[in-house]
């Protein structure tokens, strides 16, 4: 069975980019993105009226139980919530320290999947562009400088196979062990989930990861057909068009055509595993922990946004377009605040008309990728080719990566494709497949073969492995993607390899070697032990 | 490709742990030309899968003999091999939730403790809750079997291996498949692979759950049996506990924290059928977060983030099977790891070596001969599942 890619929805080239509508660089850098909000700040939650239960949309010809838990929304979703992650990059307030070099992290993606604005609740790390911001910020000064970073920073990269006297031995790796920067562990004990087994599958025919414009057209022509579809929505429908204002006002009708053809949408639900033997899909979120039985997949989970490696790019205050939008939607972005933006014109058009329409002002615009970027909490500097150096609030970079786990956990591989590259999903699946939308997306140019990013960057955000690191590894013979992952830590993170991934198999083939990926397995995101437990509601 | 051919004194198939401490120790040895196959990379299969506990703590007192020594062979292989593989002793408890697994596992306590010198302790509720405070608000434990044991870094260990036999020049061919064993009458006279066939006059089986798949190359039919093991781990946190735990009702389960500070678990599905399979299934994280919630509810707050599987090579008594093949001269099997072959591995590959090297069968090895399930042979007893076999004790 192979993998089907749709042609066109969202996948080329943008088109002519509309007037650039640049604001004059600031002269005075403004107090800083925003999050004066107060606490008691517009909730979002007004505009949605969630109606659990009450999907009257049943697929008739398929299998005669209803899905459990298909949650569905009346309307087109309100712009969301001020969150925690927002409020901080408003407040320069870093919100973590990485796993090895204790480096100070904000949030990149403002979505959900990079992992990197992850804190310490007494339940356990939570994401804070997760939280809405009424949950406190984390408390205490966060300096740049740590005992922790700078110990990692001064030892070599693979201190810890130096062998240790037995007296000493067990007393550094308990030290070791306490020296990370992983946040701490939960201190709350939740009342016992006494349950037991594993509840009975539910049966689709097709099962719709994602439901953002593409993948509700999908949805809605499958069913068309007569076909029991299910989509799975990890938020709330509409995808990238919420967040865009020329698009927004296309979710309603696109939602209520779906609606109407039959599919069943569960939103908050994500398709956090696909498995071929026997062929199942796993889906947690609101509705409880579901396992689904499906003929056919439709993978329409978008792009996320990429973040190209070079020094500096895990510094609080750099974030994605796609993170720009989210920001703008909620209401986090003072007007006056000073963004660098660089990216292909296709990708920054949108950020453009965001920073026109909420006032913020763009210092630079370019489509490469910067040379080096320093921020910390405070404002950062950005270099580019040329040396054009410029201080901004905000560096906004706009390349996008197709989602690719879901693909990948089908059966299907990647290549490298465009410059910065991303992974493209192709070749033969276990079970019929078909992408569509973001995660259909293909670079018109590029194989990755040019891009040689500066070996001081950080490649692997979750684990701090550095480009260079990745370089003598494959030097040293760990030269394939399962023992250069096993050998550097690289992609073992929390987020599973989605910010790195691109930058390991460029460094495979800028090396010499076979781009690749490793295994991708479930979960498709990290999903609490909770979730996973929790009932089919 | 030309198939080209060639000889050597001993050719070790699967670059797992066993494989790979057999070479090493033969290497040692000066065993002049070895050569390793290994289908995919180094560490590819179990050795990569494993939860690399290192458990001297067992329950026969045939086994507790040999994982003694195994324990300490791993507490040493850091300064043998010359890299650190992150060996440290967390601690482990068994931990029980009824008054006849406290009777079954007292005896065992004694028997450790007699005949061994073991510093195993049976602990009661509160003692077992101190050890390990993960259980507060869960199912109630009766108490625990708790021994101070060890575990590793299964990659810090393969790589140390693979530097080890870097540096004795050792021939490692990685994506290499054996598609054939050489067999002339009886006698096992080498290998076949794409790129050619390798004639040696030893020939070891050291694929773990492939074992059976090398071993009908030759014409046999062992009984050993690939089973699926899943397990899953969550983000890393600060400590959160030390003591690694496995409960064996009413479902076999286990968790701990990894010394990075990732919580690995699994629960086995009761009705797992025998196969080669390294998917891993839906119902898996669902079974694995109720049981471990119920027992440990403190860790419902973390994050899982990724799931996978491994083989387990599974015989009918549940002990390797290590030793020349009687009806196959040449011929050797080094496999039915049955879940502990990561902390089997470094010492079988010592005292394997040392029996092809000298003739002699080491004492350690009496009970795990390859031949106990051949035809003919005085029958062995079947043990259904782990915990009938403590019960016999």
């Amino acid at each position: 069975m192979g993998g089907h890619r749709d042609g066109g929805a969202a996948g080329g080239p943008d088109g002519g980019s509309t007037s650039p509508a640049d604001a004059d660089p600031a002269d005075e850098k403004g107090l800083g993105p925003g999050g004066r909000r107060g606490a008691a700040g517009r909730s979002g939650e007004g505009g949605r009226a969630a109606a659990a239960g009450d999907d009257d949309s049943g697929a008739e010809t398929g299998p005669a139980h209803a899905v459990e838990g298909a949650v569905d929304v009346e309307t087109a979703p309100a712009d969301p919530p001020l969150t925690l992650a927002a409020q901080a990059l408003g407040a320069r307030i870093a919100l973590g320290r990485s796993f090895r070099l204790h480096r100070l992290r904000g949030g990149f993606c403002h979505a959900g999947w990079c992992q990197q604005c992850r804190i310490a609740t007494p339940e356990g790390p939570r994401l804070a562009c997760r939280m809405p911001a009424e949950a406190a910020l984390p408390k205490g000064r966060r300096r740049r400088l740590h005992a922790g970073g700078l110990a990692g920073e001064a030892l070599p990269p693979w201190f810890h196979e130096t062998v240790l006297p037995d007296a000493v031995r067990q007393s550094f790796l308990e030290m070791l062990r306490r020296a990370s920067g992983a946040p701490a562990a939960p201190t709350a004990i939740p009342a016992a989930p006494m349950l037991e087994g594993v509840d009975e599958a539910i049966a689709v025919h097709t099962l719709v990861a994602g439901g953002g414009l593409s993948g509700l057209a999908a949805a809605r022509e499958i069913a068309s057909a007569g076909r029991s579809v299910l989509l799975a929505e990890a938020e709330l429908p509409g995808g990238r068009a919420r967040f865009d204002p020329e698009r927004c006002g296309t979710v309603a009708p696109a939602l209520a055509a779906a609606r109407s053809a039959g599919v069943q949408i569960s939103t908050d639900t994500l398709v956090a595993g696909l498995y071929d033997t026997p062929r199942r899909a796993l889906l947690t979120g609101r509705a409880g922990t579901r396992i689904v039985r499906f003929e056919e997949l439709v993978v329409a989970t978008g792009a996320y946004d990429r973040l190209p490696a070079f020094p500096g790019n895990d510094a609080p205050g750099v974030i994605g377009g796609g993170a720009l939008a989210r920001l703008a939607a909620m209401d986090a972005l003072a007007a006056g605040i000073t963004v660098a933006l660089c990216g292909p014109a296709s990708e920054t058009r949108l950020a453009r008309r965001i920073a026109a329409a909420r006032g913020l002002a763009i210092v630079h615009e370019g489509e490469r990728v910067p040379l080096r970027a320093s921020g910390g909490a405070r404002p950062g500097h950005v270099t580019f080719a040329g040396g054009t150096s410029v201080a901004a609030d905000l560096l906004v970079v706009c390349w996008r990566q197709p989602s690719y786990e879901l693909a990948l956990q089908a059966g299907m591989s990647v290549v490298l494709a465009g410059d910065p590259p991303v992974m493209v999903a192709q070749g033969e699946a276990l079970m019929p497949i078909r992408l569509t939308g973001g995660a259909a997306l293909v670079p018109a140019e590029g194989d990755g073969a040019a891009w040689t990013p500066d070996p001081r960057a950080i490649a692997c955000h979750c684990e701090d492995v550095r480009i260079r690191e990745l370089d003598r590894a494959i030097a040293d013979g760990f030269d394939e993607i399962e023992t250069l992952k096993r050998r550097t830590g690289a992609a073992t993170g929390p987020c599973q390899g989605k910010l790195c991934h691109a930058e390991i198999a460029a460094c495979l083939k800028h090396n010499g070697r076979p781009a690749a990926v490793p295994t991708q397995r479930p979960l498709a995101r990290p999903v609490t032990l909770a979730d996973l437990a929790r009932r089919p509601t | 490709m030309s198939a080209t051919s060639g000889t050597a004194d001993i050719v070790v198939i699967g670059g797992g742990i066993f494989g790979l401490s057999l070479a090493r120790e033969l290497a040692e040895r000066a065993r002049r030309r070895i050569v390793l196959i290994e289908r995919r990379h180094l560490g590819a299969g179990a050795s990569s899968r494993n939860v690399t506990r290192v458990r001297a703590m067992q329950l026969t007192p045939e086994l507790a003999r040999l994982a003694i020594a195994c324990q300490e062979k791993h507490a040493r292989l850091d300064r043998e091999l010359g890299t650190a593989t992150l060996f440290w002793r967390p601690g482990y408890a068994l931990v029980l939730y009824d008054d006849e697994e406290m009777e079954i596992m007292g005896r065992a306590n004694a028997m450790l403790r007699r005949e061994f010198g073991l510093r195993t302790e049976l602990l009661d509720r509160r003692g077992t809750l101190e050890r390990v405070p993960v259980l507060e608000g869960g199912a109630l434990p009766v108490g625990a079997l708790y021994h101070r044991d060890a575990a590793v870094h299964h990659d810090s260990v393969v790589i140390a291996y693979r530097r080890a036999l870097s540096a004795r020049g050792v021939d490692v061919r990685e994506h290499t498949e054996v598609t054939g064993l050489l067999v002339a009458g009886k006698h096992v006279e080498g290998v076949a692979t794409p790129t050619g066939e390798i004639r040696a006059p030893v020939v070891v089986n050291a694929t773990g759950a492939w074992s059976r798949t090398i071993s009908a190359m030759a014409g046999l039919d062992v009984p050993n049996t690939p089973l699926r093991r899943e397990a899953m781990v969550t983000e890393a946190v600060k400590p959160i506990m030390d003591t690694m735990v496995t409960f064996y009702r009413p479902l076999e389960g286990w968790f701990h924290q990894t010394l990075r500070g990732e919580v690995v678990m699994g629960v086995t599905d009761p009705a797992e059928t025998p196969g080669i399979t390294l998917s891993s299934s839906a119902e898996f994280p669902v079974r694995t977060a109720r049981h471990v919630l119920a027992k440990a509810p403190g860790l419902a707050g973390l994050h899982v983030v990724r799931q996978w599987a491994g083989m387990y090579d599974v015989t009918p008594d549940r002990k390797p099977t290590v030793g020349p093949v009687a009806a196959r001269p040449g011929l050797v099997q080094m496999s039915g790891c049955n879940g502990r072959g990561f902390l089997l591995g470094p010492k079988l590959g010592e005292l394997l070596a040392a029996w092809l090297d000298t003739g002699r069968q080491p004492d350690l090895l009496a009970g795990f001969e390859a031949d106990r399930f051949a035809e003919g042979a005085p029958s062995v007893p079947v043990v259904a599942d782990y915990y009938a076999g403590y019960r016999q004790k």
